[in-house]
């Protein structure tokens, strides 16, 4: 980036925070054209106020859910609070759904009364009645239920190295899972002077993986890791990985299914904005998507790992999370996360098939499988600044499929 | 009744009080309610879908206040339980099964909100805002709820340095297609 470029940068920050701040009078600015854009789009605001109806009610709805005194040391001499809120509210002001719930509750129990009453008094020395056994629980035991984390594969990559300046370009972060049917491929999108980093890991059926440039390869089958600068084909098979940059790849960049039964693939992109990753030719349906904004990646070498847990009917995985990002991706079953941070994310998050969850804050907590089957996630995770031994490759891809965890959640 | 007396108290001290303190959560309410229900509206377009975000936006803000660090400012804390809000509203009413949610952050095409928005043919401008990819969009929407280039940096969780960088190059684009009729 040039310096004018930069000066210019400041200039706009500057201009535009004093201009949301109505801070007077305005710094000065080169460009004056882009200050009347500045200016038009603060102006073109048409977003609706909210309705006072809503902003009473949900004020009230909040009240009651922090129903705490003031406390003596904390006197703040505003009066903002309506009186009304400190009581419950009348049952004109309560939520239909709330005066439903009521009235089905009272119909159930004066339901229970009269059954209870036609079936004559219980003794005091009959038994309890015996519970009767959950579905398929023929022993009254607990079925056992297992959940395994199988690492896929696991990278550490110097930016510099690989990619010139791909530091300061990677801001997103995007992992897909493809399905490539036999006999088809997926062409890499081309982007002259992006900066891409590609891990593919194929967890179904087998691929040719057509490149030109550095590639690096880890086969589950030989525990090798294999490292090539030519052009090739390579073939994965399933939990093989492979890991290379687009910007030095010319002319052969392409996943092809050449066999006769369908492959199914990860695919972990980190790129700068202006990669479109939805832009490859090919036809493999894109099953289902996790997007992030990459967070300052810092010097020294990041680590991108991979992973696939296996989560057994009514049965979790504990696991502690750093502060790393993390895309998940659930193939299979039904998933819930409780969590709970100050960003915003949910406290419970429940995800049917397909949908992914960007990031965990640091703590322990539970991928928790919350469906009668089976439930499958892949995680891709990321984290920076990890300093690289002198003499050690740019590239470096750990044999994957080693099982790292199997636990017994029975 | 609103007062004039919120704004002498700082909104990160009124967010210490919070905690066991009905009136400082009502002042911090009344402070950001407006421009929370307006950057969902802008975001969804749509006015239940905004009330409902802002709904749990408060709620979870009022429910983990007393672990907000004041290592950002409130408004920002504030706006980045929106901003994730509204991303979990827009995958839970779109499948990501479907692809063409899939590159909802990459698709250089109109998005429907786009598309919304050019039929009711109100504002040049908006058209130009609207055919910006969802992230330089993020970046204007956030710049319209009033937020500076830092607190935008901590919603969006990337570097001061990468928004003032997006925020050049989407002005550029704006100018680049409001000289082409919207063009791109």
């Amino acid at each position: 980036m040039s310096r004018n470029s930069h000066s210019i940068e400041l200039e706009i920050s500057a201009y535009w925070n004093a201009l949301v701040a109505q801070d007077e009078p305005l710094p000065p600015i080169s460009d004056s054209e882009l200050a009347q854009l500045i200016e038009a789009i603060q102006r073109s605001e048409d977003s609706e106020a909210p309705a006072a109806d809503f902003t009473n009610r949900l004020i009230e709805s909040i009240a009651l859910q922090n129903p705490s005194p003031r406390t003596p040391e904390s006197p703040i001499p505003l009066s903002l609070w309506p009186e009304a809120a400190r009581t419950s509210p009348s049952l004109a002001a309560r939520p239909r759904w709330a005066i439903w719930l009521a009235a089905a509750l009272a119909v159930a129990i004066v339901g229970l009364s009269l059954v209870l009453w036609l079936d004559g008094p219980s003794g005091p020395d009959e038994p309890p009645p015996i519970p009767a056994a959950m579905p398929g629980d023929e022993t009254g035991q607990p079925v056992e239920s297992r959940s395994t984390q199988h690492e896929l594969a696991r990278l550490s990559v110097d930016p510099d190295r690989i990619s010139p300046g791909a530091r300061e370009t990677w801001t997103a972060a995007s992992f897909r899972m493809f399905e490539i049917p036999a006999g088809s491929y997926y062409q890499f999108p081309d982007c002259p002077g992006c900066a891409v980093l590609v891990v593919v890991t194929v967890t179904e059926g087998s691929m040719d993986l057509r490149i030109e440039g550095p590639v690096a390869t880890s086969n589950q089958s030989s525990s090798t890791v294999y490292h090539s600068t030519s052009e090739q084909s390579v073939s994965l098979a399933n939990n093989d990985s492979a890991v290379f940059d687009l910007q030095s790849v010319l002319e052969l960049r392409a996943l092809a299914n050449d066999g006769e039964e369908p492959a199914t693939l990860l695919v972990g992109f980190l790129y700068g904005e202006d990669f479109a990753v939805a832009a490859g030719g090919g036809t493999p349906p894109n099953l289902f998507s996790s997007v992030w904004t990459l967070p300052s990646l810092g010097d020294g070498n990041i680590e991108l790992g991979i992973d696939r847990f296996e989560i057994g009917p009514t049965s979790s995985f504990e696991m502690m999370s750093s502060a790393q990002p993390a895309l998940y991706l659930l193939e299979e079953g039904r998933l819930t996360i409780p969590v709970s941070d100050n960003g915003g994310t949910p406290t419970s998050w429940k995800g049917p098939v397909g949908v992914q969850l960007e990031k965990l804050p640091a703590g322990v907590y539970e991928l928790a499988n919350a469906g009668p089957g089976e439930a499958v996630i892949y995680r891709m995770t990321l984290s920076g600044a990890q300093a690289r031994p002198d003499g050690s490759p740019a590239l470096e891809v750990a044999v994957a499929g080693s099982v790292v965890c199997d636990r017994d959640d029975s | 009744m609103p007062l004039a007396m919120p704004d002498i108290i700082d909104d990160n001290e009124l967010a210490r009080r919070a905690t066991g303190d009905r009136e400082a959560l009502a002042a911090l309410y009344q402070r950001h309610v407006d421009g929370i229900y307006r950057y969902c509206f802008r975001r969804l377009r749509n006015r239940e879908a905004a009330e409902d975000a802002t709904q749990i936006v408060f709620e979870r803000a009022m429910l983990n206040i007393s672990r907000f660090e004041a290592r950002s400012s409130f408004r920002a804390w504030l706006f980045t339980i929106a901003h994730n809000e509204v991303i979990d509203h827009v995958r839970r009413m779109r499948p990501v099964a479907d692809p063409e949610a899939l590159d909802l952050l990459h698709d250089p095409g109109p998005s429907p909100e786009a598309l919304a928005i050019e039929r009711d043919e109100q504002d040049g401008l908006r058209k130009v805002i609207a055919r910006l990819d969802e992230r330089d969009r993020q970046l204007v929407e956030l710049r319209l709820s009033g937020l500076n280039d830092r607190e935008i940096a901590d919603v969006l969780g990337i570097s001061h340095g990468a928004v003032r960088t997006r925020q050049h190059r989407t002005l550029l684009r704006m100018r680049e297609f409001s000289s082409s009729g919207g063009r791109s």
